[in-house]
């Protein structure tokens, strides 16, 4: 049984695509990172694995329960942080706190242990938190009742890099003890420390489902020199591009020590290495496929 | 209970505002009652002066200023349930719409509890809340009855007190039922409240004009009219079946609607 299986799952709202044909299937007990740029159907995917919309037809299981039938039973065991977090603003923290708690049958729940963790003051309004506090409240209400499944619609948004770390570890240590984690970003980086598979949606269609390994080998950089420089002849390098004030732009996957070895015989002005957008990765990453297929 | 609790917590402080300026409302009219009775002659002159389309409106001419239920019927049951059923609607449609407005259905969904649980407990929260008013509205004209008036039919008294009530329940569900389509915060208080007062115009034009008397149909205000109860001592038959129609429709929609609806994102 999969934690999440989906099966041509698709959603119109009107003539408007949302996805399209979603298959996925997330395992027990992975971290699975579902990527894609603003727009391309992460959190319609979300939102009706959730049920808080309706799919225009294809069909999909959470936890081997039908999400629209047993939605509810569904929901005992998973925790979920919208995209954008609304809480009651006339509420205090703990207040909200202990209203998710009431809606589990589990007695046992963790306020007191998260909220020291991500440092949450309990006493204080919804109302006059922050955005990145708001979402921490989010995040505790999520795991609260410590959820087999948990899902987060871009999570990291509105957090402190610190913040951020603190994040991570804990979801690592929830994952330790079993809880499979679905979670949607746009950034590809800084998924790639905490994912064991990403998903790439794009248009409202699936693009791959890969080992984030795999997917490691294959990332580009993009690295930019200006100065005079003569042809670098390495494997790995593609779309090289120069600029009109003389400086050179490629993506490149080979060896980082072959190129720095290189470019130390020569003289340049500057370097810049930097993580490629997330639309340059696939689309160069595409090119290439379709390149090995040509050789084939 | 969870969610109940909860709102009714939340909307407490409407509903005290709403409950205590009604009553004081209906115990100030009728405090006021006793020195009109006395002053029989100057009203009557009073009256004379009045347009005739306010005689109509106020049913003036059918009721008088000088008896007891004649003066809380044209004083302040029109008020009460006017206002009475403003409040209603928006407590009732504010239920449902603020969760969409402030995104926290998203939260409310992802519990392990079913659309139909979240309406059920929503229809208790403002059934209970109506309700509530209602008693204690009630209670404050019966307190003040008692102490001004003295000798006058509990029978008519209770009616009198039921009628509001009735468009009050009738109102809260034509809110609940509009908050299932409206979840923008500033159209849903413009449509409970456009509802209720449009209604009630409606119920207006129907009682001036003789063109436009079909359309008394359309106001549950017309079918709660005190100059009925007073008189006639007890209400239409027919009238109440329709209401009934009209609220286990309004309610059955409403569940039919939500279940199936896209929460907006």
């Amino acid at each position: 049984m999969y934690t999440i299986e989906t099966e041509n799952l698709t959603k119109y709202y009107g003539n408007t695509r949302g996805i399209e044909n979603v298959n996925l299937t997330i395992k027990e007990g992975e971290i699975f990172g579902f990527i894609g740029p603003n727009g391309a159907g992460k959190s319609t995917t979300i939102r009706t694995l959730l049920n808080l919309i309706f799919p225009t037809s294809g069909k999909a299981t959470v936890l081997g329960l039908d999400i629209i039938q047993d939605s509810r039973k569904i929901k005992q065991y998973i925790g979920y942080l919208p995209a954008e977090v609304g809480y009651y603003d006339d509420m205090t923290v703990r207040e909200l706190l202990e209203y998710s708690a009431r809606f589990y049958d589990s007695k046992e729940h963790r306020i007191s242990e998260l909220s020291e963790r991500f440092d949450l003051d309990l006493s204080r309004k919804i109302e006059d938190l922050s955005l990145g506090n708001k979402k921490k409240v989010g995040i505790v209400q999520a795991l609260l009742h410590k959820p087999k499944l948990l899902i987060l619609d871009e999570p990291t948004s509105g957090l402190d890099p610190l913040m951020q770390k603190t994040f991570f570890e804990i979801l690592k240590a929830e994952n330790k003890q079993g809880t499979t984690i679905f979670f949607s970003s746009h950034n590809l980086s800084e998924v790639q420390k905490l994912c064991h598979r990403v998903g790439i949606i794009k248009n409202g269609t699936i693009l791959q489902v890969e080992e984030m390994e795999a997917l490691r080998s294959r990332l580009f950089k993009k690295i930019r020199i200006s100065g005079e420089i003569h042809d670098l002849d390495l494997k790995g390098i593609l779309h090289v591009e120069t600029k009109d004030n003389g400086t050179q732009e490629f993506l490149f996957n080979g060896d980082i020590n072959q190129l720095i070895q290189k470019l130390s015989k020569t003289q340049i002005d500057n370097l810049w290495i930097e993580e490629p957008t997330l639309e340059e990765v696939f689309i160069h990453y595409y090119e290439k496929e379709e390149d090995q297929h040509e050789h084939n | 209970m969870n969610i109940i609790k909860h709102e009714i917590k939340s909307s407490r402080k409407t509903f005290l505002v709403w409950t205590i300026a009604l009553s004081l409302y209906n115990i100030l009219i009728m405090s006021i009652y006793p020195s009109m009775a006395k002053e029989e002659a100057a009203m009557e002159e009073l009256l004379s002066l009045f347009p005739e389309s306010m005689i109509k409106i106020f049913h003036l001419d059918k009721l008088s200023m000088t008896d007891p239920f004649g003066f809380y019927a044209t004083e302040a049951y029109s008020m009460y349930i006017l206002f009475g059923s403003m409040f209603a609607a928006l407590i009732a449609s504010n239920l449902l719409a603020k969760e969409e407005n402030d995104r926290t259905i998203e939260f409310l969904l992802s519990k392990p509890i079913t659309r139909n649980q979240i309406l059920t407990s929503k229809l208790i929260s403002y059934l209970v809340m109506v309700t509530m008013f209602n008693l204690i509205v009630s209670l404050a004209t019966f307190t003040t009855f008692e102490i001004v008036v003295g000798e006058y039919s509990k029978e008519i008294f209770l009616l009198l007190m039921l009628g509001p009530y009735l468009a009050h329940i009738t109102f809260a569900n034509l809110g609940f039922l509009l908050s299932a389509f409206v979840t923008r915060r500033k159209s849903i208080y413009s449509a409970s409240l456009g509802l209720v007062i449009g209604l009630y115009v409606v119920g207006i034009i129907a009682a001036l004009s003789d063109t436009f008397s079909f359309l008394e149909y359309l106001s549950p205000f017309r079918y709660l009219e005190a100059v009925d109860i007073v008189i006639n001592g007890t209400f239409d038959t027919t009238n109440l079946l329709i209401l009934l129609i009209v609220n286990i429709l309004a309610i059955s929609l409403t569940y039919v609607v939500y279940n199936r609806k896209d929460i907006s994102a």
